[in-house]
């Protein structure tokens, strides 16, 4: 029988806090962490559509001396380390007592290390010096380097993998971390998922995709809403979650706190297009449906979803009707809420910081609220969703993540009994 | 063809050939009233692909509010006509002539759909 994955320690990096309490206060207060961007070194911002951002103000490095790592990778990469290391702190982990070959590490990452890349780039087509190329360049530009970094600065030296899905990057992460627990193939994993990729170029790539929110420049706070009539476009936010699953039985003989069960995961592809959804939402619930069922969980028993809802005119829209393809009329009674109102959209951690934002609501009965759903798309009435909190137990909630590439994700996340 | 290609402006001329260069279409065959999306079958990426290649062209940017609003061939043109008349001296007057010398029968199960392309993206 496949052992049980029980959510045992969190961690976290975002633009309302860094710190899982400082998070967590400022999403139950709906506090916005989308502000104007006010430059990117020499480019002016006038120059680009869109000028609004989730971005960490408050981020400071470890000592370097207290944490030799963090001052050689990619700041994606000190976002997830020092998740992490809350996320190990907050587990009461004994890494020292534990089997190191028995610990995995699976992060998720949408972008990578693109401010060095950049910054690279930049200085050999300026200086066309090829020896002026950084040597830390390709081990900090390796898409595995958070996952290779963790391993080294908390000892685990069991399955190592770096998921890239682009948006939801870290419900694979996550996904798959349980897979290799519930295999037997490790007793614990630090599931997680970073990018900081709000750089001159990867900003200019995505507005140029006109992909980003453009109408609310001058009041950033109001420019991601989703499942809102005035939403255009997403916000970009960049941070890092981090969750630490252990097998039930493992949990159990330590005498952890156990904050969730992870009972379902389901990936999928649309085989559609590289960015655009399929417009009928159908792969959204087909996706929903095999999550579920790998839970052993009917759609009845789902009374919260976090919502993947980017903010996009199409793309809320499809989620909704994937969701309603699922619940039917049921949806109107299922709390919803939207996490990117408040943080924009991390990328790579969305998945991992949506998880969290579900384990903590699952643990409190607490849904955070979600800002500027002021005036409902009619084809985005979710009676479930609130601008205020909403306190009520959960049982059983959806975390949901779509990403370029025509990928789904799904996890289903149950208070532990 | 060189008679039709002096009666349109500067303007539309460059527009053709950028879009000709990116569908791979002889500009002759392009028409005012085709729909990007619905006679050009184009899905939005794409609308936005070739959107890019006529601000490159031109030199300018187009504001989302306004690369909303551009769903047939004609509309751009129009659209750039007014950019660059507001801009400087006008490069030519304002017209939307097609390349193509015979005109063009009204398609009439395609204009149906205007939906703005922008923002489709699932991110």
């Amino acid at each position: 029988m496949a052992a049980r994955v029980v959510i045992t320690g969190l961690g976290i990096v975002s633009p309302i806090g860094v710190g899982v309490p400082t998070f967590w206060k400022s999403a139950l207060n709906g506090k916005t962490g989308i502000t104007a961007i006010s430059s990117f070194g020499d480019f002016p911002m006038e120059s680009y559509r869109s000028r609004v951002a989730g971005q960490v103000s408050d981020f400071h490095l470890p000592d370097p001396s207290a944490d030799k790592f963090s001052s050689r990778v990619d700041r994606y990469a000190q976002f997830a380390l020092v998740a992490t290391r809350e996320a190990i702190q907050d587990s009461g982990l004994d890494l020292e007592k534990e089997r190191a070959e028995r610990i995995g590490v699976m992060v998720g990452v949408g972008m990578g290390g693109m401010m060095m890349g950049e910054r690279e780039l930049t200085t050999l087509y300026q200086s066309h010096k090829p020896h002026r190329v950084h040597p830390n360049f390709i081990p900090t530009i390796t898409l595995n380097s958070a996952s290779g970094i963790l391993a080294m600065a908390f000892g685990a030296k069991g399955p190592n993998l770096t998921i890239s899905t682009a948006c939801s990057s870290s419900i694979h992460s996550i996904g798959q971390a349980m897979q290799a627990i519930r295999l037997g193939q490790t007793d614990v994993v630090i599931a997680s998922g970073a990018d900081a990729s709000i750089t001159p170029l990867v900003f200019a790539g995505f507005c140029s995709l006109r992909a980003l929110s453009t109408k609310y420049n001058d009041h950033p706070a109001q420019a991601s809403r989703p499942f809102d009539r005035g939403r255009d476009g997403f916000v970009m936010g960049e941070g890092a979650g981090t969750l630490i699953l252990e097998s039930l039985h493992h949990a159990i003989r330590r005498k952890a706190r156990i904050y969730a069960e992870l009972v379902g995961y389901a990936a999928t592809s649309e085989a559609y297009h590289m960015v655009i959804p399929r417009e009928d939402g159908s792969d959204i619930a087909r996706t929903v449906n095999l999550a579920l069922n790998d839970a052993g969980l009917p759609p009845s028993q789902v009374d919260y979803v976090n919502a993947h809802a980017t903010s996009t005119v199409v793309g809320d829209d499809v989620e909704v009707k994937g969701l309603r393809t699922v619940f039917g009329k049921r949806l109107n009674t299922i709390m919803v809420n939207a996490t990117k109102s408040l943080i924009g959209h991390t990328l790579g951690a969305a998945g991992a910081i949506g998880t969290i934002v579900s384990a903590l609501s699952i643990q409190t009965g607490i849904i955070h609220p979600t800002v500027n759903y002021d005036d409902p798309d009619p084809h985005c009435v979710l009676p479930g969703l609130s601008t205020k909190v909403q306190k009520k137990p959960v049982q059983v909630g959806l975390v949901n993540a779509f990403g370029f590439g025509s990928n789904n994700a799904v996890l289903v996340l149950k208070k532990f009994s | 063809m060189k008679s039709a290609l002096k009666k349109s402006s500067e303007i539309s001329q460059q527009v053709y050939r950028t879009l000709g260069k990116y569908l791979r279409l002889d500009p002759n065959a392009l028409h005012p009233e085709d729909s990007l999306r619905d006679d050009l079958g184009l899905d939005s990426l794409q609308t936005i692909e070739l959107v890019y290649e006529v601000e490159s062209a031109f030199d300018l940017q187009i504001p989302d509010e306004d690369f909303g609003r551009l769903t047939t061939i004609g509309e751009v043109i129009l659209y750039l006509e007014e950019r660059t008349q507001a801009k400087g001296p006008s490069l030519s007057t304002p017209q939307v002539t097609p390349l193509a010398t015979a005109a063009r029968p009204t398609p009439l199960a395609k204009k149906t759909k205007r939906r703005t392309p922008s923002k489709k993206s699932r991110t």
